[in-house]
C-alpha cells in the first residue's frame, strides 16, 4: 500500500454535534459494518462514555473506501477524547493525524471546545476539513454556521458538505472530502523507526495493546522495540491494523500507517501517550516533538465507605491504572474517614469518571473528600513546597507566601449572558482579559481563573446562569501569588481532617458558613449537643449546631409486631453502621460529600 | 403456659392512623371468619393456657354469639388455667350494656377499650366511631357487668393537640378509676390516611413533654408505669402483653396473627380470602438462634420499666450503655435509665 492511498484523521466537535454518529456513518459507508451489529456508536465503548454523550479514551479504526476516482483508500480514523482534562491526549491524537474533520452542529454553531480543539489541530498542521452537521433541524441555519467557521477559525468553509448524521445525508461527500483534501502521511521507510504513540490499553492475554502512528521506518514481529521516553525495551510479538471489530495481524507496520503493537508489556505505565517507540538495531536518534509528563491537576481523598473494603477499593484503582496511565494514587490515612487513597486527576471530569467507575464496576461505595489543587508552597525558610491536601498544609507560621494554579479560560456565550458571566468570572476571582464578539449575537470571553474556583461547582453555576447556552474550556496558565488560608471544620470541638480545604481569604466566611449549614442538615441529632464550627487557626468564623436527639422510642410492641419492629431497628442500625464515628460525632457519608454542593 | 391471641380483623369502619389487618365492609363473612377461627384451633395440639386476648380490629364489633363459639372452642380444645386473664377489646361505639353482662358471663374477666381522647373534637379527627360521652357509659356498663379489670386506651401526640388537651383526657381517664392505662403515641404508618394527609402534629419537644407529664400524673395517681406505654395499678399488669415482652410462648389466632413457641415466630396469611379457605397458615416466619434469642429477650425486656434478668449477656455492648448512662443493672435486672426512655430505640437497636 503506497502512502499516497493512506488517510489519517480524527474528528473534532463538541459534545452532542454528532461526532460519533459521523464516525458510525463513516464505518458504514465503508461497509465494514453491515447494517449494524446495532449497539449504538460503536467508538465509544465505555457505557459511561455512551451516556454522557463523551469519548474518554482515543479509540482508532481502519477503514476502506472505494473513492470516486476509481481508488480504494485506507481511512484511518482516530477518535479523540473531546474534554478540556485530556487536552494533552487530544494533542497527541491529532499529532498522528494529517487532517480532521470539523464537525459544527447547524443549529447550534461554534462551541468553546469545538474552538480549542481547532487551534489545537491547527496548531499541529492539520488540514481541516469543516462539516456542518445537523441540516435535518428545523433550526438549522447552514449558511450562518459557514460564515461563523470562515470568520472564527478563518479557514474557508464555502464547499463544506451538509450532513445529517443521523438521517444519513451526504456521508458519501465528507469521505470525499477527506480523501480530496486531508494529504497523504509523509515518513520514511527506510529511516530509523519512529512510532508515536498515542493510546493504550491493557488485555488480559497480551498485555498492553500500543495503539501507534509510524512515522518513519517500521515495526515487525520478532523487532526489538524501545521506548524512548523510559528507555525500556521489548519484544514485538503481534502488529497489526485495528478492524472495526478487533485487532488484525498484519506482521508488519510501516511509515504512514496507523495500527498496534503488543510486545508482552505487562504496565499501561510503561507505555506513556505522546512517546516515541524506535528499533533497537537502528534507533532514532531524537525522539517526535511533543511528549510530556502528564501530572495530576485535581486530588481528592477517596475511601470506601466500608472500611473493611480498603483492599478492594486498592484492588479496583489499580485495575483502572491498568489502562489509564494518568490516574495516581496513594495510600493515605484520614482521622476521620480511616484508610483510604490520595487520588490524583487530569480534571474534574477525569475525578468524575473515576468515582463513578469505582462504583458502578467495582460495586463500591466510597467517601470522598473535595477535590484540591496542587498549591505551591513557599516556606520562610526558603524551601518551595506542593500541596495537594490541606492536612498537609504547613503551619500559618512556616509560610512566607503562597500560589496557587490559574488557568486561562474561554467561554463561548450568546450575547444576553455576558453580564451573567463577567459576574460568575468575578465571584469566582477571575481576571479579565479581552472579550470579542463572533458574530452579532455571539461573545467570547477571555478571563483568568483559578483552578481550585472551578474545581468545584462552575460548570453547574455556568450552566444555570446561561440557561446551558454558554460553553467552557481552560487550560493550565501557571501559578500566581494568593492569599489563601486553611479552613478547618470542627465538630464536638474537634477538627475533622477530612473537611479541611484551602480557600481564598474573601471567601472563608462565606464558605466557611454555608458548609456549617449543610452539615447541620446532613448531621442527624445524637445523644448530646453537637457544635459545628468553621475556623481559620483557632478563630472561630461560623457555628452551628445540632441539637440533642430528643425522641426515638416506638410507642407500641406487641407479638404480631415484633419481627416487623426488628427490621425496623435492624435498618436503623444498618443506618448508623455507615456512618463514621469522628471522635464522638457520628458522621453520614452524604455529610462529606454535601459540603462538595454548595450552590 | 401459652397466651392465646385471637384477632377479630372486623371494623365499623377504619380509623385513620390503623394499619392492622382489619377491614370495615366484610360483616358478611362474619360466620365464615369464626368457622375458620374454629378450624384454625383444630390445627393445635392441646396445650396449656393462662391468658387469653381478643384483639382487633374491634372484637366487639362482632355479635356475641360470635364471639362466644370462638371462646367456647377455645376452652374446649386447650386448657384454660382456672386463674387465666381473659380479655377482650372494646369499642365504645360498639358497646351495649347487655352485650358487656353476655362477655362477662363467658368468661372475659378483663375488658380493654379504646378510648383514645376524651374530647370529641380530636375523636372525630383520628376517625373513630364513638364520642367521649360513649366511654363513660362504656366504663359504666363494664363496671356494672362485673368486670373488675378495666383498662384504656389513649393516644397523644394527636394532630392539632396541645398538651393541655392531652391533660385532660388523661385526667378523665383517671377520674374513672379504671385499673390499667395504655397510652400511645401517634405513629404515622404508611398505608395509612395519616401518613399521606398534611398534619399539624405537635413536635418532638411537645410530645415528650405529654409523655413525661403523663407518667408524672399516672404515678401520682397510683399506677405503676410498668412498660414504656402502659401503666397499672398494683396487680392489673396485663399478664398477656407480658408474654410478649418477656418472650413466653402464645399463638395468634386468625388473619395475620402471630405465633412464637419453641424459639420460632410463625404467622398466618394476610389475605382474608386465603385464610377463609384455611390456607397460609402458621407460616415459619423466623426461627431464632440462641444468639438472636438472647438479643432479643433483652431489648424487649428492656420495654419493661424494671427491665428483664440479666446474666452479663454480651457485656460490650451493655458496658458502651452503661457508659453513656443509657442503661442500668439494678437488683440481677437491664433496665433503661430515666433518660433511655425517649430514645429506646438506640437501645435497643444495639441488640438486634
Amino acid at each position: 500500500m503506497s502512502l499516497d492511498k493512506i488517510r489519517n484523521f480524527c474528528i473534532i466537535a463538541h459534545i452532542d454535534h454528532g461526532k460519533s454518529t459521523l464516525a458510525d456513518r463513516l464505518l458504514e459507508k465503508t461497509g465494514v459494518i453491515s447494517e449494524r451489529e446495532k449497539e449504538d456508536q460503536l467508538l465509544d465503548n465505555m457505557d459511561l462514555e455512551r451516556e454522557r454523550g463523551i469519548t474518554i479514551k482515543a479509540r482508532a479504526v481502519r477503514l476502506v473506501y472505494r473513492a470516486n476516482d476509481g481508488e480504494e483508500y485506507i481511512l484511518n480514523l482516530i477518535d479523540t477524547p473531546g474534554h478540556v482534562d485530556f487536552n494533552y491526549e487530544v494533542s497527541r491524537s491529532l499529532a498522528a493525524c494529517e487532517g480532521a474533520i470539523l464537525v459544527v452542529d447547524a443549529s447550534q454553531g461554534i462551541e468553546a471546545q469545538t474552538l480549542a480543539n481547532t487551534y489545537l489541530a491547527i496548531d499541529n498542521n492539520l488540514e481541516i476539513v469543516p462539516v456542518i452537521n445537523k441540516i435535518d433541524l428545523p433550526n438549522a441555519q447552514p449558511e450562518m454556521v459557514k460564515a461563523e467557521i470562515e470568520d472564527v477559525i478563518g479557514i474557508p468553509a464555502s464547499d463544506a458538505p451538509l450532513i445529517s448524521a443521523k438521517m444519513g445525508i451526504n456521508i458519501e461527500e465528507v469521505l470525499e472530502a477527506v480523501v480530496k483534501k486531508i494529504p497523504s502521511p509523509r515518513g520514511d521507510v527506510n529511516a530509523p523507526t519512529k512510532a508515536l504513540i498515542f493510546d493504550s490499553y491493557y488485555d488480559s492475554y497480551r498485555g498492553v495493546i500500543v495503539y501507534v502512528r509510524m512515522m518513519d521506518g517500521s515495526i515487525k514481529v520478532g523487532d526489538k522495540i524501545r521506548f524512548m521516553a523510559n528507555q525500556k525495551e521489548f519484544e514485538v510479538v503481534e502488529v497489526g491494523y485495528l478492524k472495526p471489530l478487533g485487532l488484525s495481524p498484519s506482521g508488519e507496520l510501516v511509515a504512514g500507517e496507523v495500527g498496534y503493537i503488543a510486545a508482552s508489556i505487562k504496565s499501561v505505565q510503561d507505555v506513556r501517550v505522546g512517546d516515541t517507540i524506535t528499533n533497537e538495531k537502528n534507533p532514532a536518534s531524537e525522539p517526535l516533538p511533543g511528549y510530556k509528563k502528564v501530572n495530576p491537576m485535581v486530588f481528592c481523598g477517596i475511601y470506601p465507605a466500608d472500611g473493611a473494603k480498603y483492599d478492594d477499593l486498592r484492588d479496583a484503582l489499580e485495575k483502572l491504572r491498568l489502562n489509564d496511565a494518568s490516574l495516581s494514587f496513594e495510600p493515605e490515612t484520614s482521622v476521620a474517614l480511616g484508610f483510604g487513597f490520595r487520588c490524583g486527576f487530569l480534571g474534574l471530569l477525569h475525578m468524575e469518571i473515576i468515582q463513578e467507575r469505582l462504583e458502578r464496576e467495582f460495586n463500591l461505595d466510597l467517601v470522598t473528600t473535595a477535590p484540591s489543587v496542587v498549591y505551591r508552597i513557599k516556606k520562610t525558610n526558603g524551601d518551595v513546597v506542593f500541596v495537594d491536601n490541606p492536612t498537609n498544609l504547613p503551619p500559618a507560621t512556616e509560610i512566607e507566601y503562597m500560589e496557587e494554579p490559574v488557568v486561562d479560560a474561554t467561554i463561548l456565550t450568546p450575547s444576553e449572558y455576558v453580564g451573567a458571566i463577567m459576574e460568575l468570572c468575578q465571584e469566582r476571582r477571575g481576571t479579565y482579559i479581552d472579550m470579542k464578539f463572533i458574530d452579532k449575537t455571539r461573545a467570547q470571553i477571555h478571563y483568568v481563573l483559578p483552578l481550585n474556583e472551578i474545581i468545584y461547582d462552575f460548570f453547574d453555576a455556568l450552566k444555570s446562569r446561561t440557561k446551558g447556552y454558554a460553553s467552557f474550556d481552560y487550560e493550565m496558565k501557571g501559578y500566581e501569588k494568593s492569599s489563601l488560608v486553611k479552613l478547618d471544620i470542627l465538630l464536638n470541638g474537634e477538627v475533622v481532617d477530612a473537611l479541611s480545604f484551602i480557600v481564598h481569604t474573601s471567601k472563608a466566611q462565606s464558605r466557611g458558613r454555608r458548609i456549617a449549614e449543610k452539615l447541620k442538615e446532613a448531621i442527624p441529632r445524637q445523644l448530646f449537643e453537637i457544635p459545628i464550627q468553621a475556623a481559620i487557626g483557632n478563630r472561630i468564623i461560623a457555628r452551628e449546631t445540632v441539637k440533642a436527639l430528643r425522641k426515638d422510642v416506638l410507642a407500641k410492641c406487641y407479638g404480631g409486631d415484633i419481627t416487623r419492629k426488628k427490621k425496623l431497628l435492624e435498618k436503623q442500625k444498618e443506618g448508623k453502621k455507615r456512618m463514621r464515628q469522628v471522635g464522638t460525632v457520628e458522621v453520614p457519608q452524604e455529610a462529606f460529600m454535601s459540603v462538595l454542593k454548595l450552590d | 403456659m401459652f397466651g392465646i391471641y385471637v384477632h377479630i380483623p372486623f371494623c365499623k369502619r377504619k380509623c385513620l392512623y390503623c394499619d392492622f389487618p382489619s377491614f370495615s365492609n366484610i360483616f358478611h363473612l362474619e360466620n365464615d371468619y369464626v368457622s375458620a377461627l374454629i378450624y384454625e384451633i383444630g390445627t393445635y395440639d392441646r396445650i396449656c393456657a393462662d391468658t387469653v386476648y381478643f384483639g382487633g380490629g374491634t372484637p366487639s364489633s362482632l355479635s356475641e354469639d360470635s364471639i362466644l363459639r370462638v371462646l367456647d372452642e377455645i376452652y374446649k380444645k386447650f386448657d384454660i388455667a382456672g386463674n387465666a386473664e381473659i380479655t377482650i377489646e372494646v369499642n365504645p361505639g360498639t358497646a351495649t350494656f347487655e352485650k358487656l353482662k353476655k362477655l362477662k358471663a363467658s368468661g372475659f374477666n378483663r375488658i380493654s377499650i379504646g378510648a383514645q381522647s376524651f374530647l370529641d373534637e380530636e375523636l372525630k379527627r383520628l376517625g373513630r366511631i364513638h364520642n367521649a360521652s360513649e366511654i363513660y357509659e362504656t366504663v359504666n356498663w363494664a363496671r356494672l357487668a362485673g368486670f373488675g379489670n378495666i383498662s384504656l386506651d389513649l393516644m397523644f401526640g394527636l394532630p392539632g393537640q396541645k398538651a393541655d388537651d392531652f391533660l385532660y383526657s388523661l385526667c378523665e381517664g383517671i377520674k374513672l378509676d379504671v385499673n390499667h392505662i395504655s397510652a400511645y403515641s401517634l405513629i404515622l404508618e404508611e398505608g395509612t390516611p395519616f401518613y399521606e394527609m398534611d398534619l399539624d402534629l405537635p413536635d418532638e419537644e411537645d410530645e415528650r413533654r405529654m409523655y413525661h407529664l403523663m407518667a408524672q400524673r399516672l404515678k401520682e395517681a397510683g399506677f405503676i408505669h410498668y412498660e414504656i406505654s402502659n401503666f397499672a395499678k398494683e396487680g392489673f399488669m396485663s399478664r398477656h402483653n407480658m408474654k410478649y415482652w418477656l418472650m413466653e410462648d402464645y399463638i395468634g389466632l386468625g388473619l395475620g396473627a402471630h405465633s412464637f413457641f419453641g424459639k420460632t415466630r410463625y404467622y398466618n396469611t394476610l389475605l382474608l380470602p386465603e385464610y377463609l379457605k384455611h390456607e397460609g397458615l402458621k407460616n415459619v416466619g423466623e426461627k431464632l438462634s440462641d444468639e438472636d434469642f438472647k438479643k432479643e429477650r433483652i431489648w424487649l425486656g428492656l420495654r419493661l420499666i424494671d427491665g428483664v434478668s440479666y446474666f452479663g449477656e454480651f457485656p460490650e455492648i451493655t458496658n458502651k450503655l452503661i457508659n453513656q448512662g443509657l442503661v442500668e443493672i439494678k437488683e440481677g435486672n437491664i433496665k433503661l435509665t430515666d433518660k433511655a426512655l425517649d430514645i429506646a430505640n438506640r437501645v435497643f437497636m444495639e441488640y438486634v
